[in-house]
């Protein structure tokens, strides 16, 4: 399947704006964010901590429905829809 | 926000371009609201500089720090005669050139969760004009405790974010940021600043005069690279430690 992928702020930069990604049919949103992380250099240190998990400040949205929980590495993924990134911005 | 007494002839000249816009009404209300400004930087700066000129009737700014060289390229209220001077005290000292009607109150202090609740006082909204998530979720503490609004923005880059909270309607601070991003030394482009910190001005002049809708239950985001504006959702969440008990 193909899924649309979005970034926002820093991310827009380092991943590329929006793209689209093939992924294998009953992926997770981890999957695509691994796979997200692999496509560039500083990919994985700007998604994951040092434990592994996604970053928890890390906004993540699903056909712009916001993720929480488990759910922002677990829910299913179908094709066609729209995985957004946003990290916050902080300064002022 | 009263509206009452009438405006002068002195008032109604200046505000004269506005008035045709908003009516006297309406800038009344500016005259008589409080709004509280947490951080005199780059978004405090230009917050303050057209509150100021709009006619809100009393300003309190509050920051810690005092005017850098390093300032210079966003902090559009400084110039190089105020390097060394507390930023709230040379951001007052500008607005009530700017505007003899209004009244600017000064803070030079630390914006946290034993003095935030005092230095908001009676204020009846705060922009969050600060620089890290410890001091906003402070102000999102105080503005759910005070039922007021809160509006808050933040840059980095040619990125930048908006969003109004209205404690008890709509997603706080909170709800929408539960985890802090790192922080430290942004990289900033002026007009970033000048940008948010536009939106933000604006998002207080529409909640005083109770005019158009504000960027509630939704962060906004503005991406300078592209000139462009995109919204993304914030739902309030049932279980947030700050305002779950708000109705």
């Amino acid at each position: 399947m193909i899924i649309q992928v979005k970034a926002f702020a820093r991310f827009r930069e380092l991943f590329g704006g929006e793209f689209l990604l093939t992924l294998p049919d009953g992926s997770t949103t981890g999957d695509a964010v691994e796979k997200i992380a692999a496509r560039v250099p500083g990919g994985k240190e700007a998604l994951y901590n040092e434990e592994g998990t996604i970053r928890p400040y890390i906004i993540i949205l699903i056909n712009k429905k916001r993720l929480s929980g488990d759910d922002r590495a677990a829910r299913s993924l179908a094709g066609g829809d729209e995985l957004a990134l946003l990290p916050p911005v902080a300064g002022g | 926000m009263k509206s009452s007494g009438m405006l002068d002839s002195a008032e109604k000249e200046r505000y004269k371009r506005q008035l045709m816009l908003i009516g006297d009404e309406a800038q009344s209300r500016l005259r008589e609201a409080t709004v509280f400004i947490a951080g005199a930087g780059g978004l405090g700066c230009p917050v303050a500089l057209y509150l100021a000129a709009a006619g809100i009737g009393r300003i309190v700014i509050a920051d810690m720090d005092r005017v850098e060289i390093t300032n210079l390229n966003r902090q559009v209220l400084f110039d190089e005669t105020s390097i060394g001077t507390e930023k709230s005290v040379a951001v007052k000292e500008r607005l009530q050139r700017l505007n003899p009607h209004i009244r600017v109150e000064a803070i030079t202090a630390t914006i946290d969760d034993s003095s935030a609740g005092t230095l908001v006082g009676s204020a009846d909204i705060i922009v969050d004009a600060t620089d890290n998530f410890t001091t906003r979720y402070s102000l999102n503490r105080v503005a759910c405790r005070n039922a007021v609004p809160l509006v808050h923005g933040a840059v980095c880059g040619f990125d930048g974010q908006v969003a109004t909270i209205i404690p008890g309607k709509t997603a706080c601070f909170k709800c929408m940021f539960p985890h802090p991003p790192p922080t430290g030394p942004a990289p900033v482009i002026g007009t970033t600043a000048g940008i948010i910190g536009m939106i933000q001005a604006n998002e207080v002049i529409k909640y005083i005069t109770a005019r158009g809708s504000l960027i509630t239950g939704q962060i906004l985001l503005w991406d300078g690279l592209s000139a462009t504006i995109e919204y993304v959702p914030a739902e309030r969440d049932p279980a947030c430690s700050e305002c779950r008990q708000l109705r």
